[in-house]
């Protein structure tokens, strides 16, 4: 990347339909899929709506509509992995309707000189009535999320997209960028017997789909830190 | 006989050069270290392909070959997988599905269903993209073929193919090697609750089909990847075709396993045209020099189509080469040396070998080997 | 399932955009098995919660604890009871970006090191083509014991950054945690295997 991120990681998402109750570390280490869990996680909050800890290189969050796992460490493969395994082995009867392979990153530019050209690459703050008339007392002017969707690579069902947002990084301030990658996939067919096909899919997928990701950004990057032309 | 080495054409797509004529008979073997694959032209414009490797952009060499001459798919006739090793069926799948009208042949041990169920149970996709599995190649085959284009067995002493003066044999594997094979599998697979893995190629070699095709009066011996254990059985056997071959497709990359003198006597003419591929693997090479030096002493015709040159490393960015040079060693890549050894002779058999080499191809016993 | 629970504190959040999703989402889905389009425009985007907002701490109506099955270690929040602040997600801890990265898997095991056959991720590599020779004591003993001859794994070197901002160089080497065999695998494999052995022809 032509500016390589200092905070860099992976959010897996699957919608469908869990029970939160069940994803105690207890079970993952039971079922031999996260070693030495029950003693080794971090902020366990295990309800019947919500299942949240985290765990060494992984952070794991359950709703009854979502199925999130994510990492800020490489190699990022372990959480399609992990995910691949929870559903092809245990919870082969859960409904899958979709899946996003978030790819997330927050990188530093130097200095405000840079930042600033990037935001004005991205989105002239002409176009918005000009630094003065966006200025907030305190707060700096401009663009605060920037959003663009895009029809998924060929031969991908009708209804994939990939969206993109771009925002100045809270994690890194003052002149961090943040830039997120969304490949949201759709599982089609029975929801009944989806859990397999989505699991087989994400394999399948995630290792392009990173790849894809990160060209984006760095596309979007490269782009960004252009310098204007005199 | 004529010989013209023309490494610095580039070969394949962009200067293969002509086909063959109608009455010519090709015998075409490429490799690269790893991989290997034969295209022969037996007349007509039949065409075989046996087992497939890949170039570096993923595209399987036959069939960018036959391209380079102009030939299409189409002409294919008859595909064959000698066995099931990784360097032999790279691509194969893509061939199979290209070559439309190509009858596919394979050792008859797998087509056991102790061998498919393996092959199905290991691999149904889901495994990662990066590291090819034989096993997974094997599946796309037979999953690309059906009832309209079924797949054929061959077992020892069997036609597996014929047009007009044209036929070709399997002379392996016999009956007898089928159980030892399947034991083998057995014990390296993993069993249920254990991760599926690349499941690695197996050895000995003695369900490798040989083949020996013969088109007017012009005879070729392909031994694959066949070890000694099979060529003694080749040798006794009394149903096999009795003429002898002048081009020898040395069989397991020249090793000493796979040697057994008496094929050269009792199989080939004398001092036939022979060529290997060179095979490289986890710090291990073929031929070694003293196989080099054997070969060289039943003919003074062997080619290869390359051989084993220093290993050599990658640059990558500073800082991942100053952690790589801190724990002591960074990645070997074992350089890919494509290289293609090409025979044509007339089908009339009046006229002797023709021998051209392309790439990092080689004869052996040559300063350049 | 949970839909009371779902509607319960989604009526409690009313500003909690993720939760009114679920329960939006809940109410249209419903008990349907199979989705008409309609239905399947209704599917949120996987994406996770906003992580830019994610990193502000997330207020939730909780439950009771008591008897609710409540499991949370970092309680010394000093709000009142039923409101939790929940820790912020995985941006919090340390982060490895990988610089390079091989896929590779072994093909012979020794005393203190392995050999190995590598493709280079990176590189976009068509085929393994390096090798390498690691030792063991470079991969976690529980790897060490678990890994057989044909056993896949990641390697990647590249800069950990710490949330307090310390950088430091690593090179990691874990072994694929990849899916099982399952009784079901071998029972579909040999339903395919037989079919296929039918087609053959001598």
């Amino acid at each position: 990347m032509p500016v390589e991120p200092e905070i860099s990681g992976v959010d897996l998402v699957l919608v469908g339909s869990f029970n939160p109750a069940i994803f105690t570390p207890d079970w993952f280490e039971s079922y031999g899929l996260l070693p030495g869990a029950a003693e080794s996680v971090e902020n366990a909050v295990v309800a019947p709506e919500l299942a949240r800890f985290g765990y060494d290189w992984l952070h794991l969050q359950v709703s009854p509509t979502r199925f999130q796992a994510s990492t800020a460490q490489a190699p990022l493969v372990r959480v399609p992995d992990l995910v691949a395994r929870v559903f092809q082995e245990q919870l082969f009867h859960t409904p899958i309707l979709a899946i996003g392979i978030n790819r997330e990153v927050h990188m530093r530019v130097g200095t405000a000189g840079e930042a600033e050209l990037v935001w004005e690459n991205l989105a002239p703050l002409e176009v918005w009535g000009g630094e003065e008339a966006l200025a907030t007392g305190g707060t700096r002017a401009g663009i605060t999320s920037l959003a663009v969707a895009r029809r998924a690579p060929e031969g991908r069902p009708r209804d994939d997209r990939i969206n993109v947002t771009v925002e100045p990084s809270v994690r890194l301030s003052p002149y961090g960028i943040y830039i997120r990658v969304n490949d949201h996939y759709t599982v089609e067919g029975d929801p009944l017997d989806s859990a397999k096909r989505a699991a087989d899919l994400l394999v399948k997928e995630f290792d392009s789909s990173v790849r894809h990701s990160d060209e984006i950004i760095d596309r979007t990057m490269s782009l960004a830190t252009q310098p204007e032309e005199s | 006989m004529g010989e013209r080495s023309r490494s610095e054409i580039p070969f394949l797509k962009d200067g293969a050069g002509e086909p063959p004529r109608s009455d010519e008979f090709e015998l075409t073997l490429m490799g690269s270290g790893y991989g290997e694959s034969i295209v022969s032209h037996i007349g007509g414009g039949v065409w075989v392909v046996v087992d497939s490797c890949l170039r570096a952009d993923g595209e399987p060499q036959p069939l960018s070959y036959l391209a380079g001459l102009g030939v299409s798919a189409e002409a294919v006739s008859l595909i064959v997988a000698t066995h099931w090793h990784d360097d032999h069926i790279g691509g194969l799948s893509r061939l199979v599905e290209r070559c439309k009208q190509a009858r596919f042949v394979c050792s008859a041990a797998l087509a056991e269903r102790e061998f498919l169920g393996i092959v199905a149970s290991l691999d149904d996709g889901s495994v990662q993209k990066g590291i090819k599995s034989g096993v997974r190649e094997m599946r796309r085959v037979f999953s690309l073929l059906n009832d309209r284009r079924v797949p054929h067995r061959a077992m020892a002493n069997q036609r597996i193919f014929q047009a007009g003066e044209c036929e070709v044999w399997s002379l392996s594997p016999g009956h007898q090697t089928f159980n030892r094979f399947l034991k083998s599998l057995a014990e390296q697979i993993p069993r249920v609750g254990e991760a599926k893995g690349h499941v690695l190629s197996l050895s000995p070699n003695e369900v490798s089909v040989a083949l020996w095709l013969r088109a007017g009066d012009v005879v070729a011996l392909l031994g694959g990847d066949l070890e000694r254990d099979g060529w003694r059985q080749i040798l006794a056997s009394e149903a096999r075709p009795a003429a002898r071959a002048s081009a020898f497709k040395v069989p397991h990359h020249g090793s000493q396993n796979a040697d057994e003198p008496a094929v050269w006597e009792e199989l080939l003419v004398r001092d036939p045209v022979a060529a290997l591929t060179p095979w490289n693997l986890g710090g291990r090479s073929l031929p070694l020099p003293r196989d080099v030096e054997r070969i060289v002493s039943y003919t003074s015709r062997a080619y290869a189509t390359g051989l084993r040159r220093a290993p050599s490393r990658t640059k990558r960015p500073p800082m991942v080469e100053r952690e790589l040079r801190q724990r002591g060693g960074a990645p070997t890549r074992t350089e890919a040396r494509h290289g293609l050894v090409r025979l044509r002779r007339s089908l009339k058999g009046c006229c002797d070998w023709r021998v051209e080499t392309f790439g990092a191809a080689i004869r052996l016993g040559s300063a350049a080997a | 399932m949970f839909q009371s629970g779902m509607a319960t504190l989604a009526a409690q959040c009313p500003e909690d955009e993720e939760l009114q999703e679920s329960a939006s989402f809940q109410r249209s889905v419903g008990a349907r098995h199979l989705l008409d389009d309609e239905a399947r425009r209704a599917i949120p985007e996987a994406k996770p919660l906003d992580a830019e907002t994610a990193a502000r701490p997330a207020q939730y109506v909780a439950p009771e604890a008591e008897g609710s099955g409540l499991i949370e270690a970092n309680d010394e929040t000093g709000l009142s009871p039923d409101v939790r602040s929940l820790p912020a997600p995985w941006m919090e801890r340390a982060s490895l970006h990988a610089l390079q990265e091989w896929e590779g898997y072994v093909v012979a095991i020794r005393d203190k090191e392995f050999q190995a056959r590598l493709l280079d991720l990176t590189a976009e590599a068509a085929f393994p083509d390096e090798e390498a020779t690691i030792l063991l004591e470079e991969i976690s003993d529980r790897d060490a014991a678990m890994m057989r001859v044909g056993s896949i794994f990641r390697w990647v070197i590249g800069y950990e950054r710490s949330p307090a901002g310390a950088k430091k160089r690593v090179s990691l080497i874990v072994f694929r945690d990849l899916p099982r065999l399952t009784e079901a695998d071998v029972r579909r494999g040999a339903e395919w295997a037989s079919e296929v052995a039918q087609r053959f022809r001598s």
